[in-house]
């Protein structure tokens, strides 16, 4: 039993990737190779990322003889990035999958049920810390010399550190769950969470190189801050990689304990949270005048409703929008920096130029057609059988996506462009080229989702994370985006900012003229064949 | 209403409905039975413009479907046999957003909405997102969305599973309504006292092919429709053999 519901998690998760979602069909070879390829080359640029910093951690540690505080930074910044990666999955995949009452009404034990989706959760927790922590341990072992039981210990803390960021994520999903349930304002509940939590892991990152100076220059301290008692699983995780015994045993009785009570927790509690009822006062219904509005304006309405009522999709799906807000907000506080760029000796075109690229990678960074039409899942009859034509649908669906990126990016652009004192002409082509790599980026995320749908979701948040046509029209958005930069500096920087700007901008329009020639064409006959 | 001629629906090699023609006229309830399997559900999607069809016509009161889908959808509703609708909406959200889409005036839609919801008991839950809605609420919405725009051809693909007694009886004297207002609706069901009941014409379909279709008294005679549905169904699979 086991078995088969391990199967059918993991085959769940697979399919958004190795199948056609609309058509049953199984993707060609060619594109699943460039799944694999695109999949690959996320993960070597994370993995090298992580090289890096474990190269200049590890000599410093080695330097000053505490080669565990090496190892119990990097496990921490392991540990973070699994929880990262896993924690806003964790509430959807252990309770709202919409096979619940189904596989609930069948003789398998909640325990079981939830044993697997737990095993499904530390595979994803496992790919994230492992990322971070195997460089690390290859590091170290490169420039000391090998010796076996630290190895042991290091493959041993591998596999158990995605088993501590699973009972964290647990925990926490089950706590959202609980408070989500029993508190009226759970979307509100949950965006301000979302938000907060996306603030500070911004903080972070734009303190990164400070952080990581402090570190490096100061070991000692570092190591001392290990001493704290909330920390001091990680100075056991440090000494045990480095072959201490009694820290490798205090640490496996520590993550193990605290997976075991929390399986525990979430196994008594696993019924009872899955199927709880949402409580909260009925809202009343009264009957209000209403207005009528367009078939186009409904669809995006519709989408709109779809969107903003489910942080989760909206946070994975736009969070170009919110990245953009922060900048604003990052460079209101730092006037000063602004007002040194603005002042600095360099031609004014090229700071308007970067700007542009930068907010265009921000917008880029929304993909929310990419998942439009893999969304509609089982409601997909409702469209098709009602009296609009496919064109209509998709052009409700684009201007969503456009609407939600410009909205608060273009007033983001503007502000920025006043602070960095940049012409008004240039603030205006900086404008209309994100406009451009907008609808751009709206048409083709529509395109790739029409060729690679993905219906068959049992929880939306699959058809969003988990799409390959939301990674794909990521990484094709972000390129696009590094192409404007790429192309000013090999012939841009020759011509006036608004001459450059002017020309991609062009040439962004040309390129979406052509998409959308392609799914009049061809992508009204693909949507009908869903 | 709806003219269906030589309508033929291939998924691979197998033929779902095979060169199958209906005719279906103003004022009529016209039942259509089968086993699981049978076409039913294909044969009304191809209708509605959901599945595409290889041969034959599918014509709503004269206009084509496969030429002019838009136009045909304007005329008709159809109810699935399970009403998958946007959870992410209230019930009264949904309904304005049919009626958006059906482009129905707000004075109209109002009227509709407070009957049909009144006449279903639903008005209560209306502010209710549909996630939080039973099977049968959401069928209830499913039939009030349908009704709401004024169709002329009504595509229902088991309309009773679910509902309540109440609610399905409510259901049978709208659609008696409806066609008695020059309406006509067609509508798959397993429950064959109720279409036994119901009807005005009956099909029978077995394999993608009609075996018998005509008034209620030609298809069953002085027989009961389930001893006629089982003979045919039983004749059918001999002549197969």
């Amino acid at each position: 039993m086991l078995k088969a519901l391990l199967k059918k998690q993991f085959a769940e998760l697979l399919s958004a990737f190795a199948f056609r979602g609309g058509e049953k069909k199984r993707r060609k070879t060619g594109m699943l190779v460039l799944v694999g390829i695109l999949m690959l080359y996320a993960l070597a640029a994370m993995v090298y990322l992580m090289w890096v910093l474990s190269d200049s951690m590890c000599q410093v540690m080695l330097t000053i003889g505490k080669p565990w505080v090496y190892f119990a930074f990097m496990g921490t910044l392991a540990f973070g990035t699994g929880l990262i990666g896993s924690v806003f999955m964790t509430k959807s995949i252990l309770y709202e999958a919409k096979d619940n009452d189904l596989l609930l009404s069948m003789p398998i034990p909640p325990k079981a049920l939830l044993l697997v989706r737990m095993i499904a959760l530390y595979a994803m927790a496992f790919l994230f810390t492992s990322i971070a922590f195997i460089p690390c341990i290859v590091r170290y072992f490169t420039l000391t010399t090998f010796s076996v039981l630290p190895l042991i210990f290091c493959i041993l803390i591998t596999l158990l550190l995605p088993l501590g960021v699973l009972a964290v994520s647990c925990l926490l999903g089950w706590l959202i769950a609980v408070l989500t349930a029993r508190l009226p304002a759970k979307n509100l509940i949950t965006t301000v969470l979302l938000i907060a939590f996306f603030i500070g892991y911004a903080v972070l990152v734009s303190n990164m190189n400070e952080v990581l100076t402090f570190i490096m220059t100061n070991g000692e301290a570092l190591a001392q801050g290990f001493e704290n008692p909330l920390l001091i699983v990680f100075r056991q995780m440090g000494l045990g990689a480095t072959g201490d015994s009694i820290g490798m045993l205090i640490f496996v009785l520590l993550f193990a304990g605290v997976f075991a009570l929390t399986y525990l927790l979430l196994s008594v509690t696993f019924l009872k949270t899955a199927t709880m009822k949402k409580s909260g006062a009925k809202a009343k219904y009264v009957e209000k005048q209403s207005k009528s509005r367009s078939a186009v304006w409904a669809i995006f309405f519709k989408e709109c409703t779809r969107y903003l009522k489910n942080p989760m999709i909206l946070f994975n799906c736009g969070i170009g929008s919110v990245i953009g807000v922060v900048f604003a907000g990052v460079a209101l506080f730092n006037t000063e920096l602004c007002a040194t760029i603005a002042h600095a000796p360099i031609y004014k075109g090229e700071v308007a130029v970067i700007l542009t690229v930068i907010l265009c990678f921000i917008a880029a960074s929304n993909i929310i057609s990419a998942s439009s039409i893999s969304l509609e899942g089982q409601n997909l009859w409702l469209l098709r059988s009602m009296p609009v034509s496919a064109m209509e649908i998709f052009g409700a669906k684009t201007a969503f996506h456009a609407a939600y990126t410009l909205i608060p990016l273009a007033p983001v652009t503007v502000l920025i462009c006043v602070l960095l004192e940049i012409p008004v002409l240039m603030t205006v082509c900086a404008i209309i080229t994100l406009i451009c790599i907008t609808l751009l980026c709206a048409t083709l995320g529509l395109v790739i989702n029409l060729k690679m749908p993905n219906l068959k979701w049992t929880n939306e948040m699959v058809a969003v994370k988990q799409s390959f046509s939301a990674v794909l029209a990521m990484f094709a958005c972000w390129g696009v985006s590094l192409l404007v930069i790429g192309g000013y500096f090999w012939f841009g920087k020759y011509l006036y900012a608004e001459l450059y700007l002017t020309l991609v901008s062009c040439l962004f329009f040309a390129v979406t003229a052509l998409l959308w020639w392609w799914v009049y064409k061809r992508g009204t006959r693909v949507f009908e064949s869903l | 209403m709806l003219r269906i001629t030589n309508l033929t629906k291939t998924y691979g090699n197998k033929n779902a409905v095979d060169n199958l023609s209906l005719h279906i006229q103003k004022g009529e309830i016209f039942g259509f039975i089968g086993h699981n399997g049978a076409g039913k559900t294909t044969t009304l999607k191809a209708i509605c413009g959901i599945l595409q069809f290889e041969k034959g016509e599918i014509r709503i009161d004269g206009v084509s479907v496969a030429k002019d889908p838009i136009a045909c959808k304007k005329m008709l509703a159809y109810i699935p046999d399970n009403p998958d609708l946007y959870t992410f909406m209230t019930g009264i959200q949904y309904l304005h957003f049919v009626a958006d889409i059906y482009g129905v005036s707000a004075d109209k839609r109002q009227e509709k909405i407070r009957h049909f919801a009144d006449a279903f008991s639903l008005t209560q839950d209306l502010a209710q997102p549909i996630a939080a809605y039973s099977h049968g609420m959401k069928q209830k919405l499913a039939v009030i969305s349908a009704l709401i725009h004024e169709p002329k051809l009504i595509l229902m693909d088991e309309p009773f599973v679910g509902l309540d007694p109440k609610a399905a009886h409510t259901l049978k004297e709208i659609m008696r309504e409806f066609c008695k207002q020059g309406g006509a609706i067609f509508f798959s069901t397993h429950v064959l006292e109720v279409a036994e009941k119901l009807c005005d014409k009956v099909a029978i379909i077995k394999g993608g092919k009609l075996i018998k279709a005509g008034t209620m008294d030609e298809v069953k005679g002085d027989d009961s429709l389930e001893e006629v549905f089982l003979e045919l169904e039983n004749d059918h699979a001999e002549s197969l053999t």
